[in-house]
């Protein structure tokens, strides 16, 4: 019982793509069910890991999300798990078994698969983004908020998340500066509880361009798309909090997916394709929570096993 | 008492959902019999976080923590009756009654279908099971209720609306009622023998004792155990499909306000799993707070930010 290497040679009942709640609880159940089990995945963990302080996960009062994950791992590491981690999936393609390829130019051969590669953070796209990651500029401003208690911030973004996190981080920071391209659509009573807070600018209708600085975040350029005019702004910290785009284009050509990027699944976690289902984050369902994806994962495990048997009969 | 959520059951969905509704600011009651399976589960181990396997009494105990901590208040109470009223949800219990704006129905499987021999065959000619909907029919007649608990009593008092001549049938049950009700049960009779079947030639005539004695009645109002999830549908016109509760994508019933999610819920005749009912009651939570009009964002976390 423990953890062993993905062996390309072999066809495994099921494989699962990712490594989060989903895919996990997808492990789980596939293993309880006696299915042969492999998982590919970048990491375990997706965003949960980076969550401190969960409240919502039945069972515990608060955990921290690297601590509930250990627990995830431990738990499905008791059954014969094949694993191929730090390995990103560049296609899927489905004839009479699914065949998946990794960026290693790996190909593997599998009867059903199960993807639940979660989503990432929406970028900026913009000079600077990548280079001062982790530098003053990062996607979660509840995770990284902490680290600037006392300093000016700018939140780029106008939606729920960022106008939740501008509340939040009005606590802790000495300024906020909310800065959006458009007008605001996050929900009234989260902008009624904004207004009452002092330290919160607000710009809006305003481009950011560029972030700048020497070794962390030092300024953002921004452009008012009302005046057509450019200007700097000096900030700490920059948190981009424009939503999360899901893991999805590997499977795009594959399997249906919507307008968002989110593959399209029904009540029992099937795709468009018979033997392909999907869980979490990565697909339709509504609300992006680690019990909803957890759930979903057991269904599409249970869905998996159902397709096997009834092709085997 | 009045609150925002009635949370009917607490099992992993209830737990689940009240932690999602209070923590989103909502006032929020779970009201439970007590009686919940998960308090007796052995261990479970497929439950992720557990990998050592965890007693359901234990994760049950630890739900409740996690509840309490957000300001869920718990009823210990046998809910009897249901009434949709203005602006929300009327329930009846034992010990209290209770306002809710919105209600989630999680009161687990439904029960076992009544095996006595013949009630399937008069079910809807002399079998019932609701006495605020079918009672009409039965005006000035005989009529029986079958059950053993408050309900049975509540059941009962409803039919006095309609006839004088009620009986209660425990079916070889001595009655476990509360106080209350066995007060109020001493004006109807009670038969406590245990029945071996119902007869007549289209529709109920008789009920047949063990012992072979007869009695007639028009018709027989079934209400055994506690009532469940599948008797408040019924009572409300709540749609269902197999005795499981039909809900939408959003774990939205029918009827405005009441919402449905776990082992009730038809979702769940497929798959039923503590992880499903603890996603589907964190699903039906935030889709309450939609409902009554907050954001799907966390407040407890914004307001306890440190």
């Amino acid at each position: 019982m423990a953890r062993i290497e993905l062996d390309s040679s072999v066809v495994y009942d099921v494989i699962i793509i990712g490594g989060g709640p989903a895919a996990i609880n997808a492990a789980l159940y596939a293993h309880r069910k006696g299915l042969k089990t492999g998982i590919i995945c970048k990491d375990f963990g997706g965003h949960v890991k980076d969550t401190v302080n969960i409240e919502n996960y039945l069972g515990f009062m608060k955990i921290d999300g690297y601590d509930l994950i250990e627990k995830f791992k431990e738990q499905i590491m008791q059954f014969d798990c094949y694993v191929k981690e730090y390995a990103e999936v560049t296609g899927i393609k489905k004839n009479d078994l699914i065949k998946i390829t990794t960026d290693d130019d790996m190909v593997y051969t599998y009867r059903t698969a199960i993807i639940a590669t979660g989503s990432k953070h929406r970028t900026l796209n913009i000079p600077g983004e990548l280079e001062f990651f982790a530098r003053g500029l990062s996607y979660c401003a509840i995770c990284d908020g902490p680290l600037f208690r006392g300093k000016d911030v700018v939140i780029a973004g106008g939606g729920n998340s960022a106008v939740g996190a501008a509340i939040d981080l009005s606590k802790i920071c000495r300024k906020i500066m909310i800065v959006h391209r458009s007008q605001f659509r996050a929900d009234q009573v989260l902008l009624d509880r904004m207004a009452k807070c002092p330290n919160i600018v607000i710009y809006l209708e305003h481009q950011i361009l560029e972030v700048s600085g020497s070794d962390f975040v030092e300024n953002i350029s921004v452009l008012d798309k009302k005046t057509k005019t450019q200007r700097t702004i000096k900030t700490d910290a920059l948190f981009i909090e424009i939503g999360l785009v899901p893991n999805s284009s590997f499977a795009k050509d594959t399997v249906d997916i919507n307008e968002f990027g989110e593959i399209i699944i029904d009540e029992t976690c099937a795709t468009s394709v018979p033997g392909i289902f999907a869980a979490g984050d990565v697909t339709t369902s509504p609300f992006k929570q680690i019990v909803i994806a957890s759930s979903e994962g057991s269904i599409a495990a249970l869905s998996a096993n159902e397709y096997l048997n009834r092709k085997r009969s | 008492m009045e609150f925002d959520v009635l949370i009917l059951g607490a099992g992993p969905a209830g737990l689940s959902s009240s932690i999602y509704t209070a923590r989103g600011g909502l006032s929020t009651i779970v009201i439970s019999n007590g009686r919940s399976p998960l308090g007796w589960a052995g261990s479970i181990e497929n439950y992720l976080g557990f990998p050592e396997g965890i007693q359901g009494s234990e994760l049950q105990k630890r739900a409740l923590d996690q509840a309490r901590r957000f300001g869920v208040v718990f009823g210990s109470d046998e809910i009897v009756a249901i009434e949709i009223a203005e602006g929300g949800i009327r329930l009846k219990g034992t010990e209290d009654e209770y306002f809710g704006r919105t209600l989630l129905l999680a009161t687990g499987h439904p029960p076992q279908k009544l095996s006595l021999d013949g009630a399937l065959k008069f079910t809807g000619n002399g079998v019932a099971y609701c006495a605020t909907c079918d009672g009409f029919f039965y005006r000035g007649l005989k009529v029986g209720v079958l059950g053993f608990r408050d309900y049975a009593v509540e059941e009962a008092l409803e039919l006095k609306d309609y006839t004088d001549d009620i009986t209660i049938y425990t079916n070889g049950r001595e009655p476990v009622l509360t106080e209350k009700y066995a007060k109020l049960s001493s004006q109807f009779r009670i038969i406590k023998d245990k029945i071996s079947k119902l007869s007549g030639d289209t529709v109920l005539e008789y009920i047949i004792m063990h012992d072979g004695r007869k009695e007639k009645v028009d018709g027989l109002f079934v209400a055994s155990g506690s009532a469940s999830s599948l008797d408040f549908a019924r009572k409300t016109g709540i749609i269902t499909e197999e005795d499981h509760i039909v809900v939408d994508a959003d774990q939205k019933t029918n009827i405005e306000g009441i919402f449905a999610a776990g082992a009730c819920t038809s979702f769940c005749r497929g798959v039923n799993q503590i992880a499903t009912s603890v996603g589907q009651g964190a699903l039906a939570g935030k889709k309450i707070l939609e409902y009554l009009g907050r954001s799907a964002v966390d407040y407890y976390n914004m307001r306890n930010t440190d």
